[in-house]
This record gives structure tokens, sequence and C-alpha cells, in this order.
């Protein structure tokens, strides 16, 4: 079965509580149950900090351009979709991820996802954000898809976008 | 991209005021103070709202650093006041004051110098020393103030970019639609950016479309010699959204006097991070700068020409493919369940 792996990765680290923490437990789960409809287990989660001695403010994203700067600033050095976790992202946008985002996490450009823990709809957003990195666009029309670029959303994926997932470079046999 | 949707029947002042305090399901409380500029009330009561965020030691402190955002987005003259006040009022959170600092920076008059001083010296944080530091150059440079010193942050370049394997950049003038949009981003980013004093150019980097939005006088061959009389900030660059292809202003341009008619140029993120250093030199009819991107992680080797004659403007140069290492997080293990 296809497969993929992720970083999860707590920018300015010290900040995150408990309940932040229950509440990524529970978002990778969202991602496992959504990507297996479609054939895509989630194979791997790792995890990895950045204190805020190190983030350079980054832990509260103030604008696209720093949310893009966050994922060249820091790389885990495996063949995983860093997820960078933050505690705020100003404004009503809660992710933001390249659509099909590189293999290659030395290249220049925005390499990895960033997704703001926002209580009860982390899962969405993470699901949503890995779902762009590995080829998908927003579906404007259908409130019931993943891709809906709101949430809460359906949270829904067809079989032809679980076919464009699997196509990405970071698909594990 | 995703954003958070509230629907229609939430956007209500007395469920914000309940949302900011967490107790509204599915409504963060960060998210209920950016939609504060967008209810029906008055610039009082949004005010009354903040400052009751920024006051409530119980709330998270990223929920405070957004009601300091959500003044920002009050019309120029208030939230130059409100952030002001944020400032005096702050206290011991760090944070809160230097975000406050920053946002003044994009916005605030002179007036505010003396105030992001003394600020930037009572500052505990090397960043936040920072930050403020950076406020203060902005304004420094976007007003051209002649007589206040400035700090502004250390740059090494990187070596130029080797040719072979590399993008060549050459700029040209955008489309109406594109200009309009990138003049829209700067504005985003500096409201009082007057947008009739500036035109676009843009770059094309590998699949990075760049625009640059410059002041018509910093490249007039009769004006530009301003830019050897006081700071300047001539232009700023705007980058497309991956998700909405949108522009967003990303980097500004600051460039400062050095002897006979030279100038030193910077170019940062928003927040100040240096991610351009280099010289220029402007003589009569024509001026011509070079660009090398600095040493800091993500960073590929660049470096660019600027160089304005009778042909008018132009941008050129190269891009190395790979950016400069990037570290690596520190790995945790975490108990399962």
């Amino acid at each position: 079965m296809a497969a993929i792996s992720i970083n999860i990765i707590r920018v300015g680290s010290e900040r995150f509580t408990a309940a932040d923490e229950t509440e990524i437990s529970a978002a990778v789960n969202v991602l496992r149950t959504t990507y297996a409809t479609v054939g895509i287990t989630l194979r791997r989660v790792e995890n990895w900090i950045i204190p805020l001695a190190r983030a350079n403010g980054r832990e509260i994203i103030d604008n696209d351009s720093e949310a893009s700067t966050l994922t060249d600033e820091w790389t885990v050095p495996n063949h995983d979709v860093d997820v960078f976790f933050v505690k705020l992202y100003v404004g009503s946008t809660a992710g933001l991820s390249p659509v099909n985002g590189p293999c290659n996490k030395d290249a220049k450009g925005m390499d990895g996802s960033v997704v703001e823990v926002l209580s009860g709809l982390t899962g969405t957003i993470l699901a949503h954000e890995v779902g762009h990195y590995l080829g998908l666009s927003h579906v404007a029309n259908d409130s019931t898809n993943l891709m809906f670029p709101n949430v809460p959303n359906g949270g829904r994926l067809t079989s032809a976008q679980g076919a464009t997932m699997r196509s990405h470079c970071f698909i594990e046999p | 991209m995703v954003r958070i949707d509230i629907p229609e029947d939430q956007k209500r002042p007395e469920i914000v005021r309940e949302a900011v305090r967490g107790r509204v399901d599915m409504f963060p409380p960060s998210l209920a103070l950016d939609l504060v500029s967008e209810l029906d009330i008055s610039d009082d009561e949004r005010v009354e709202i903040l400052r009751g965020a920024l006051a409530d030691r119980g709330l998270e402190p990223h929920v405070r650093v957004a009601a300091v955002h959500a003044l920002g987005k009050l019309p120029v003259e208030r939230a130059t006041t409100e952030l002001a006040k944020a400032i005096d009022t702050a206290e011991d959170d760090e944070d809160v004051a230097a975000t406050a600092a920053s946002l003044l920076g994009r916005i605030g008059g002179s007036e505010q110098l003396s105030q992001l001083e003394r600020l930037k010296k009572s500052a505990t944080s090397d960043l936040n020393r920072r930050r403020v530091a950076f406020a203060e150059a902005l304004i420094v440079h976007r007003l051209g103030v002649t007589k206040h010193e400035v700090e502004l942050p250390p740059a090494q370049q990187q070596p130029e970019p080797e040719p072979v394997g590399a993008l060549t950049l050459i700029s040209r003038k955008p489309g109406i639609d594109r200009a309009k949009r990138a003049l829209a981003s700067a504005r985003r980013a500096f409201p009082s950016l007057d947008t009739t004093a500036h035109e676009v150019h843009e770059l094309q980097c590998g699949p990075q479309l760049l625009e640059v939005i410059i002041n018509k006088q910093a490249i007039g061959t009769k004006t530009m010699r301003m830019l050897t009389t006081r700071p300047s900030m001539p232009a700023v660059v705007a980058l497309t959204s991956e998700e909405t292809q949108d522009f967003y202003a990303a980097y500004i341009v600051l460039t400062r006097p050095e002897r006979a008619g030279t100038i030193s140029l910077l170019v940062t993120r928003l927040d100040g991070d240096p991610v351009f250093v280099g010289k220029g030199a402007i003589k009569t009819n024509t001026a011509e700068a070079d660009l090398r991107a600095v040493k800091a992680p993500g960073i590929p080797a660049v470096s660019i020409r600027l160089r304005v004659g009778p042909q008018g403007f132009e941008i050129s140069g190269r891009s190395a493919v790979r950016a400069f290492p990037a570290p690596t997080p520190q790995r945790v293990e975490m108990a399962p369940g």
C-alpha cells in the first residue's frame, strides 16, 4: 500500500501545552483516517522541536512570507513531509503549503507545510496542507471535500485526488 | 492555504467577546480578535475589546499578540496611537511590546522614535531588541529622517553563484493587472505608501515571480540623487503565493548615503532579517548597484545588478538553484498516546 511519512515540528516548543499535544495527536489521526480512504497509509511520524531561543520569532507567523521563510530556514534531512506547527498564524489563514511540494528539501522555495494549532480544527488543516504538498489544489465548489479552501469542511477525498497524491515523489511503496 | 470559516451569525460583538476568552466552540480566540475589525461597532468599541484582551493575563501569550495585530488593523492614525499605548502598558510582556513596535515601524512617524529608542534599551531578549531596532530603522528610512542614528542588522555576503546551472534574471514591466495587484500588496504591508508614486518591475526567477514596487523618484535620472542625501526605502518586493497566485509583500529595500555619491543597500524581510546586501554609485543620469545574497539558512547564492540609464531601469542577475544549508530541528521522542 502507498504510504507517506511526516515530521511534526513544534516551533517555539516551550509554548506548546498538554492540550496542544492532545490536539496534535488527534490531528495526526484525522490525517491517517482521511488518507486511508484513498489507499494511503501514514507510515511514520517523527517528532521534532525548535525551542523559542532558536525560533527567531517564527512561533507566530505574521504573513505568508514568514511561513515560507520558516520552511526554508529549517529542514529535517529525510524523505518525509516537514510540517511546522505554530501557535498563531495571524488572521483567518490557518495553514500554508506549496502545491506539489519539492522532494529535495534543500531546493530554494517553500519546502514544508505550516499548520496553526486550533482546537478541533487542526486535523483538517493538517490533512489539507499535506494534501497540497502531495499535489492537490483547492476544490472551490464542494464543501464536503478536504481541499475546500475553508475549514471546517467535510474532509472527503475523491479517488482521482488519491491518484494524484500517490504519484508524488514522497510516496513510499 | 486554508482559512477558517466562521458563520456570519457568529460575527456579533457579544459572541466575539466570548470567543476571545476561548468560550465558543470552533471559534479560536486569535481569530475572534482578528474579526473585531469586521464587526459593525465603533472604533472605540473595537479598541475596548482589544485592550481588554491585552490586559487579560489569563489568555495565552500568542492570543495577546494577536490582539496587538488586530490593533494594527485600525485606521492608520488610531492604530498608531493604540500601538504606542500598547507599548506603554505592556509592562513585562516584552513580546506584546515588540510586536506593537514592529507594526509601528510600518505606519508610525518620527514622533515614535524616542519611544522605540527607550523600548530598545529596556528589551531583555536579543530578538525583541532587534525587532524594535528594525522598527526604528524602518521609520527613519520610510520618512527619510537624517538626524537619527539607527542600527541595521549585520549581514555577511555569500559568494557569487557559479554561472553553470544558475538561473538568470532580467526584469520587465508587468501588465496592468499584475502591476495593480503588486501595488495593492505593498499597500497592505505599508498603508501609507503612495501607490501613484511607485511603478512595478517584475522578475521571473525559476518558478518564483517577483514584483519590485519601486519609488519613481529613486530611478528617475533627475531625482535619484536624493538617495545620496538621506536614508530611503525605495522599494518593496512582493512574491507570488503558491496557493492563491496573489502577491504578498516579502522584502523591503533600504538605502543609506555613503561617501561621494555612493549608497549602501540592504534588502530585508518584513521582520528585518537581511536577505541581500550591496553598494551602488549614482552619477549624472546613470546609476548602478550590485547586491549579493546574505549567508543565512534557506537563502540561495544570488547576485543582482540594478541599472538606471537612458534605457530606463533594469534588474539582472543570477541565482543558484540550491539554498544555503538549513539546520535540523531537535529530535524528540513523544510518549505514546
